[in-house]
């Protein structure tokens, strides 16, 4: 079962931009983040990120609103053994102002040992 | 001790010292005659026998103001009690150095010219263990770099970058169905 998270927007500010960080932790991450419409069609592939370049720009409001994303990515592991924690943080910012911050329920957090471990996050935008 | 808590220490002190002055100054401007006045000989250079005793009085002056100083520092509502308490400097009460207000009063009434010094030097060596600090976080992120690593945590670790294949992956997925159910990368 998918969740997705609603996440109001201010219809009237500025674009807005999705962020997937790693912080104080020394596993790297990275992925892909889709854009589906309101009934789940795909629409476009938003960006991909990275440790080094975490932010994704999702594009203004009147185009994003009720668009539903899709954070594909994974933890990438150290080869560490024993098994080390991390977790994962989403950011979602408008205007520079951060409007939501999450730690994704499918493996957003735990241990990673000698295999990347992947995780999903959705969320929709909503003004 | 830690350099912060002689730091604190020498600060304490300082003030101590320089209120301690204050309150001979008061002294000397209320009793001029038998305080600020020097007993001098014949040739006008003090008479080191004969101003004992005015010195004397104005070190004591000094220790006593300088211990009721100190006994407000100590840790309760003040009481005479308090000049012969215990005042504790260090972040870490039960590890900081604890000192009496008799100890303390002596170290303050020397003057406050000594902890001036000390306190410009406890600040001096703070500064070179910030800027060593900083020359290790550089020359750590200098040596990640040149192993293909960045660094975060202000400089004091290091990552991987992702390995080509992972963003090989990345660039070239297709695009997933909604209900997706494991991460492809």
């Amino acid at each position: 079962m998918s969740n997705i998270t609603i996440i109001p927007i201010n219809a009237n500010g500025e674009p807005i931009s999705v962020t997937l960080a790693i912080p104080n932790f020394p596993q790297s991450i990275g992925g892909v983040v889709w854009r589906f419409n309101a009934d789940k069609t795909f629409d476009v592939k938003a960006g991909l990120f990275t440790t080094t370049a975490g932010e994704v720009p999702l594009g203004a409001p009147s185009v994003v609103d009720d668009k539903i994303f899709l954070v594909e990515g994974a933890v990438i592991h150290h080869n560490d053994n024993p098994p080390t924690p991390y977790q994962v943080v989403v950011t979602i910012t408008q205007n520079g102002k951060i409007i939501h911050t999450e730690v994704p329920s499918e493996n957003g957090s735990g241990k990673i040992g000698t295999d990347n471990v992947p995780f999903l996050y959705r969320f929709q935008l909503v003004s | 001790m830690n350099i912060d808590d002689l730091s604190e220490m020498a600060a304490t002190l300082f003030a101590i010292s320089l209120a301690s002055e204050r309150i001979v100054t008061i002294a000397k401007t209320a009793f001029p005659v038998w305080l600020a006045n020097e007993k001098k000989t014949g040739a006008q250079e003090v008479d080191l026998v004969a101003d004992k005793g005015r010195r004397l009085l104005i070190l004591a002056i000094a220790f006593v103001s300088a211990c009721f100083t100190a006994s407000f520092l100590v840790d309760s509502d003040w009481g005479l009690d308090d000049l012969y308490g215990t005042i504790v400097i260090g972040s870490d009460r039960a590890k900081g150095l604890h000192l009496n207000v008799l100890l303390v009063g002596l170290l303050a009434s020397g003057g406050s010219s000594l902890w001036s010094n000390l306190l410009g030097y406890t600040k001096a060596v703070k500064e070179v263990q910030t800027q060593r600090k900083a020359s290790e976080g550089l020359s750590y992120r200098q040596k990640a770099s040149k192993e293909g690593l960045t660094t975060f945590d202000s400089g004091n670790a290091a990552r991987r970058p992702l390995d080509r294949t992972v963003m090989d992956r990345m660039s070239t997925l297709a695009p997933p169905q909604f209900d997706l159910e494991l991460s492809r990368i």
